[in-house]
């Protein structure tokens, strides 16, 4: 059976290997990374497979068992994310770079804290992750070299930190009442001791510290500054991944230690204003990277609507829609790498590059939820979720998705005329395997328009097994020992 | 002696005094402009930050927690464990709080201010410009906007 560590251990250990091995020789390095991260999403089927027959399970790390351990837990939905880190990273490989070293190691470490965060179900150990997916990123945002990156990366530095202390004061809060940070034990006394004041400012704290990466409301003014100046591919994986993985942690809390009214509700409200916020800014926007950006606020918005229903159709909604975005975001902004610039500039983009602006209009479709391609049966799913759930700030978020759709098809189709609006001046067109990555994504988008109902019932299957196996073991057998218990 | 013992004296201290730091660093990161007050307002913040998490794990009159072959009564020792979690978030502090100093040297080096507001501005005015220029100004071509793509393409 293969251990739940090896997707992080793999990617840490050839991260802190690549400056040796770029010494003795350059090929080998340069090929190291891509190859860590296609190994990385065997580890993840694997991983997939094992709980397809066997069930989902809990490892404890260097056979500590909690409360001293930390654990990792291997569900499907976090064997999925595996698989889907490990993938785009491969995808998304910084390609060219002048230096061998700085930024696939970045990228690997990346790569690592993400599965980490996937798998670990510690608390401080997702802090932990957290904190190395956020020291990685700001060096592969300033990565590009130029000023304005390391204005931008400082500038998210700082908003990022600052967020990272508040969570780590929302982590020290739990621990005084609780005297413990494993979720499983939290889940257990969550009733008891969580969902009080005291509780409520500990998520609020955490939803300030996690919501910098999930790009939620009023936390996300990076967002637009480091889309704009970093490159594509950095992008990509920032709201391709990072910000879901952010989310994860977010999901992870509401199903065990925050299983409450209160919590679900300030995840709602601010889902609710991410959504609006980032759909309005993106139609006020006027650089292609800026509205992408943007409407990538607006996208995880919606994941925590979905996310914040305490319902297992939530869930899945919340997957879908955070699945979808992930295929299609990156790609996007793959194809926004050479055009670039602002949307006016666009003009005559088709005549030049026919396959690229036939892609974006394809995944920008998708983006709005133009039936049947996926991007609708995501927004379909999370608006039957809201309305069963009935509450009236339900009804008061499935009318502002509905109405930020509006939104949202007007600034995509503003893009798409002017890529097929006939021009003298003609942005520059993309290569053939520049376009690779992004078709790509898009075949996988389009072949999932064919399989759409066995891949509903997967992620249904998923979406359950998440909140199945957390209410589990929220009712197990783990439970927290005093200190006098110890050795 | 007062209402209060020596120990629960102690007690409000630390979270009195890592109140003050946290209020302190929240102030300074949100009113100053200027990058190096920023980056000493995160250190404060981070230090209130970690004296939450040692109060938390404050007992009176307590000893060190280590075991030893004689010693293996832990119900008088302080919690181990918010020890252990400090001392990493110090040392990711120390690396963010370095990464963070060698980006202002360089932003020093490159553009002569450590004013955020300007600094913002500057980014703004490279990429967007939407919100404070009307549309005809002179725009960037994709090519400026993207100065490594160019490179990016031959190599």
């Amino acid at each position: 059976m293969i251990s739940l560590a090896l997707p992080v251990v793999l990617p840490l250990l050839s991260a802190f290997l690549l400056p040796v091995i770029a010494r003795a020789n350059r090929t080998t390095a340069s090929l190291l990374g891509p190859a860590v991260a296609v190994v990385n999403v065997f580890f993840g089927l694997l991983i997939w497979q094992s709980i397809a027959e066997s069930g989902p399970r809990t490892e404890a790390l260097g056979g500590f068992t909690a409360p001293l351990g930390i654990a990792f837990h291997g569900d499907p939905l976090a064997a999925l994310m595996v698989i889907a880190i490990s993938a785009l990273t491969f995808l998304l490989w910084p390609k060219g770079s002048h230096d061998p070293v700085r930024e696939p190691v970045l990228t690997l470490l990346l790569m690592a804290g993400a599965c980490g965060i996937a798998l670990s179900i510690d608390l401080f150990n997702l802090f932990v992750f957290y904190e190395l997916v956020a020291v990685a990123s700001y060096g592969l945002v300033a990565s590009q070299g130029s000023g304005k990156s390391y204005i931008a990366a400082l500038r998210f530095l700082i908003l990022s930190a600052t967020g990272s202390a508040m969570a780590l004061l929302g982590i020290a809060l739990i621990y005084s009442v609780t005297g413990t940070l494993n979720l499983v034990a939290l889940g257990g006394m969550s009733e008891l001791l969580l969902s009080g004041p005291l509780g409520i400012s500990a998520f609020a704290l955490l939803l300030i510290g996690f919501g910098v990466k999930a790009e939620l409301f009023p936390v996300n003014t990076w967002v637009p500054e480091v889309y704009a100046t970093t490159t594509s591919r950095v992008a990509g994986l920032l709201c391709g991944v990072i910000s879901k993985m952010a989310l994860i942690i977010l999901l992870k809390l509401l199903l065990t230690a925050f299983d409450n009214e209160a919590a679900r509700t300030l995840l709602l409200t601010v889902g609710i204003l991410s959504l609006l916020t980032g759909e309005l800014a993106a139609y006020r926007a006027q650089d292609l990277r800026r509205i992408l950006g943007f409407s990538s606020i607006a996208q995880l918005g919606i994941v925590a609507i979905a996310f914040s229903i305490d319902d297992t159709a939530g869930v899945l909604a919340g997957i879908a829609v955070a699945m979808h975005h992930l295929l299609t975001k990156p790609s996007l902004f793959l194809l926004a790498e050479k055009w670039g610039g602002r949307i006016n500039a666009l003009r005559g983009a088709s005549s030049a590059s026919k396959s690229g602006a036939l892609l974006f209009t394809f995944i920008a479709l998708s983006l709005i939820g133009v039936p049947p391609l996926p991007g609708f049966w995501a927004k379909y799913l999370l608006l039957s979720a809201l309305f069963d759930a009935g509450e009236q700030l339900h009804y008061l978020a499935a009318l502002i998705l509905l109405m930020t759709t509006v939104i949202e098809a007007a600034y995509l189709m503003r893009i798409i005329t002017r890529l097929f609006e006939p021009h003298a001046e003609r942005p520059p067109s993309h290569a053939r395997q520049e376009l690779i990555p992004a078709m790509v994504l898009g075949g996988v988008l389009l072949l999932s328009v064919f399989i759409v109902v066995p891949l509903g019932e997967g992620l249904s299957r998923v979406a359950e097994q998440t909140v199945d196996q957390q209410l589990a073991i929220q009712t197990g057998v783990i439970t927290p020992l005093a200190m006098s218990n110890l050795p | 002696m007062g209402p209060f013992s020596d120990i629960q004296i102690l007690g409000y201290i630390l979270y009195a005094g890592a109140l003050v730091l946290i209020a302190t660093g929240l102030y300074l990161i949100v009113t100053r402009q200027h990058l190096i007050r920023i980056l000493l307002g995160l250190t404060l913040l981070e230090s209130g930050v970690n004296l939450v998490l040692v109060a938390a794990g404050f007992r009176g009159g307590a000893t060190a927690p280590i075991l030893t072959a004689t010693i293996r009564d832990t119900a008088s020792m302080v919690d181990p464990v918010p020890q252990a979690l400090i001392l990493t978030t110090i040392v990711i502090g120390v690396g963010i709080l370095a990464l963070a100093l060698a980006l202002t040297l360089e932003i020093q080096r490159r553009h002569g201010t450590l004013d955020v507001r300007r600094l913002a501005a500057i980014v703004d005015e490279e990429t967007d410009g939407a919100a404070t220029k009307p549309a005809g100004s002179p725009a960037l071509s994709p090519a400026q906007a993207l100065p490594s793509s160019g490179q990016r393409g031959e190599s």
